[in-house]
Formats: C-alpha cells, sequence, structure tokens
C-alpha cells in the first residue's frame, strides 16, 4: 500500500525569517494522522532567509540528519563542532544525552533550502556525536546513494535506529528498482523536480509512505528530473 | 519527565565563559530539563543567543547563571531573580565544562526536587 501526502497538505509556518512545511507534526502544527512513520518522526522543507537561523536550543535522544537542497548552513555545537554544510553533503547529529546547537543561513545574500529530518533513536542516552561527511553529486546520479544508516558503509554516517536513509536523482526516462524486504516499511520524499512510483506521480515536497509492497518503481518524470530521499524502516 | 525548565544566562563575549555556559546548559539537558540560552547584550557575532526575554522568570524552574556580571543591568536582573521565590538560581563558579556541566544537571535535579517538595507540602 502507498499513502501519499502531498506537499500541498503538510504543515506550513512563515515566520518571516523561516518559511516552513512540515509533513509530520511539528511546533505548533499538530496532526494527530500525521505524527511520523515508524522511527521517522520529522521531515520540515525549511527556507531560511540570508543570515537568518535558529539559536542555541537543545535536543535530547534523537537522531537528526539535515540534507541541504540550496545554499549552505552554519552549524555549532556545544561538542564543539563549527562548520559549514552545503548540498551533497551529510550532516547527522545524533543528540543522545544532551546536545545544544545553533545554525544559521551562511550567506547575506541567498536563501538557505534544506530538509531536517528527525529520526528517534533505538536506544536512549548515547554519546552525543556529529558527523558530516560529504560526496560527489554523481554517486546518487540514477541509483541510491546510502546518506545514513545504522552501519559504518560506504561514507555513509551511522544514526543509532534500523533505518536506511537514501538520496537519488533520476532524468527522464531513467529508472531504479528497489526491493522492500519482508515486514519493511518505505518513506519517500520528493526533494526536487518529479518523478514517477509505481506510476504515480510525485512533485516536490510531496511525501508518500510504503507499506506492504515488495518493490518499488521509480523513474524521473518530467525533463528536469527529479530527486527523492528512500527511507528504508523497520 | 521533562517537567522542570532552566534557563541559563551568560554575561560575557569570552568564549571560555561561552563554553562554560555551554556544557552548563547541556547538563541540565542531561537532567532531562528542557532549557531556553540567554545572553546578555548580544552582538552580531553573537547571533546564536537572544537577550534574556519577558516571562522566562515565569517560565523558569532555575536559573544557571555563568559570566562576570560586569554591567548594572545584568546585576539587577540577577539580584530580581534571588528574590523571587521558589526559583532556583545557581551562579557558575566553576572553570571547567564537566565541572560546569555538573552544575547544570544538578540545578534541574534540584529545581525537580523542590516542585516535589512544593507539591508534597501543598
Amino acid at each position: 500500500m502507498i499513502t501519499l501526502r502531498p506537499a500541498a497538505d503538510r504543515g506550513h509556518a512563515d515566520r518571516g525569517w523561516l518559511n516552513s512545511w512540515f509533513t509530520f507534526s511539528f511546533a505548533d502544527y499538530h496532526d494527530p494522522a500525521h505524527m511520523g512513520f515508524r522511527s521517522l518522526r520529522v521531515i520540515n522543507d525549511d527556507v531560511i532567509a540570508p543570515g537568518k537561523g535558529f539559536g542555541a536550543h537543545a535536543h535530547r535522544d534523537m537522531e537528526i540528519i539535515t540534507y541541504m537542497l540550496a545554499g549552505h548552513l552554519a552549524h555549532k555545537d556545544s561538542t564543539g563542532e563549527k562548520h559549514v554544510i552545503g548540498p551533497d553533503t551529510i550532516q547527522a547529529m545524533s543528540a543522545g544525552t544532551g546536545i545544544v546547537h545553533s545554525e544559521f543561513n551562511a550567506s547575506e545574500t541567498e536563501p538557505s533550502h534544506s530538509l531536517q529530518i528527525w529520526i528517534e533513536p533505538a536506544m536512549e542516552d548515547v554519546e552525543p556525536s556529529y558527523q558530516q561527511i560529504a560526496f560527489s553529486p554523481a554517486e546518487k546520479r540514477g541509483r541510491f546513494r546510502l546518506l545514513a544508516g545504522p552501519h559504518p558503509q560506504d561514507g555513509s554516517a551511522v544514526i543509532h535506529q534500523d533505518a536506511l536513509v537514501y538520496a537519488a536523482e533520476l532524468r527522464d526516462g531513467e529508472n531504479l528498482r528497489r526491493s522492500v524486504a519482508p515486514g519493511r516499511f518505505a518513506w519517500i520524499q520528493v526533494a526536487h523536480g518529479s518523478i514517477l512510483l509505481n506510476g504515480r506521480r510525485l512533485a516536490a515536497g510531496d511525501g508518500a509512505a510504503v507499506s506492504d509492497e515488495s518493490a518499488l518503481d521509480f523513474s524521473g518524470s518530467e525533463p528536469g528530473g527529479g530527486e527523492f530521499l528512500l527511507f528504508d524502516l523497520a | 519527565m521533562q517537567d522542570v525548565n532552566v534557563v541559563v544566562l551568560f554575561d560575557s563575549g569570552d568564549e571560555a565563559v561561552e563554553r562554560l555556559a555551554l556544557a552548563a546548559a547541556v547538563g541540565a539537558v542531561q537532567g532531562r530539563a528542557l532549557i531556553r540560552l540567554r545572553r546578555f547584550h548580544g552582538t552580531p557575532e553573537s547571533r546564536e543567543y537572544v537577550t534574556p526575554r519577558d516571562g522566562d522568570a515565569d517560565w523558569a524552574h532555575a536559573f544557571v547563571v555563568g559570566g562576570t556580571t560586569a554591567n548594572e543591568e545584568s546585576r539587577r536582573y540577577i539580584g530580581q531573580l534571588g528574590e523571587r521565590v521558589g526559583l532556583h538560581v545557581v551562579i557558575l563558579e566553576c572553570d571547567t565544562s564537566d565541572a560546569a556541566r555538573d552544575e547544570g544537571r544538578r540545578a534541574a535535579e534540584q529545581a525537580r526536587e523542590q516542585r516535589r517538595k512544593r507539591r508534597a507540602d501543598s
């Protein structure tokens, strides 16, 4: 079964400096029907005005992945990490026992666009950690590029959950097939452009929950193609 | 369990003081508190922090204060905090992150214990 979560149905908040669309309930947006999917708790689609951002705030017991769609974010945290991240970079932070961080649009002229993803960890009270891994855009062209998973492999970030996060980019006419193991679930989130998922068109911002399916067929559906994230979830 | 709120407030542009404040905030989070981080006199270079807001003192069960309290405004603010009944105020006097983290955690735990006692007494 594939259940669509259309972009236009998401929660939305415009704070002036921050324009956010919430796939799942977050902050003041609360919809009991959309509290997450399996261990996937948050997908926030954030456009941040130049020079603006989130001041120092805390997290606990959450795996937080930031995936940049455009622009750059400056990150600073209580473990001493201070970085700027841009597209084609995985940033994963395990909040564990507690972490304080800030993130700001690193540009004073251009907005940034990012997906912030929260995955509930399988265990509490892990040591806080920060990972940042850059990769070539070619690694996601026409194939799945592993961004994060429970085991260190292929230059991916390690998260404390039985969840695999992939990015893939398909041009018009390109196809990808992904089998879904029995008892596993998947979430698809379109980042750019549009794709076909088992014949159904998904555009930027659209999501899809997948359960009781054995295979997923993806293809690029317009000349510009599309980029999407695939979450393989227990 | 996140039933206590802790404000960590510091008053310095000194990176060492900021580090201690961050460590205290992490300690409070480890103590399962909700936190707010505040800094007197933010500058464009310190956009990570906002100055104390109206309502912070009502929201908080504990304040952890770090820094030199070098100016009159911050001294007055902290003095007013000390007069609030039931508000647990800790002045950071340590100089290592580990000690600051312990102070933050202890502040959360003590504020929780104070709340528990008040509830039991009422």
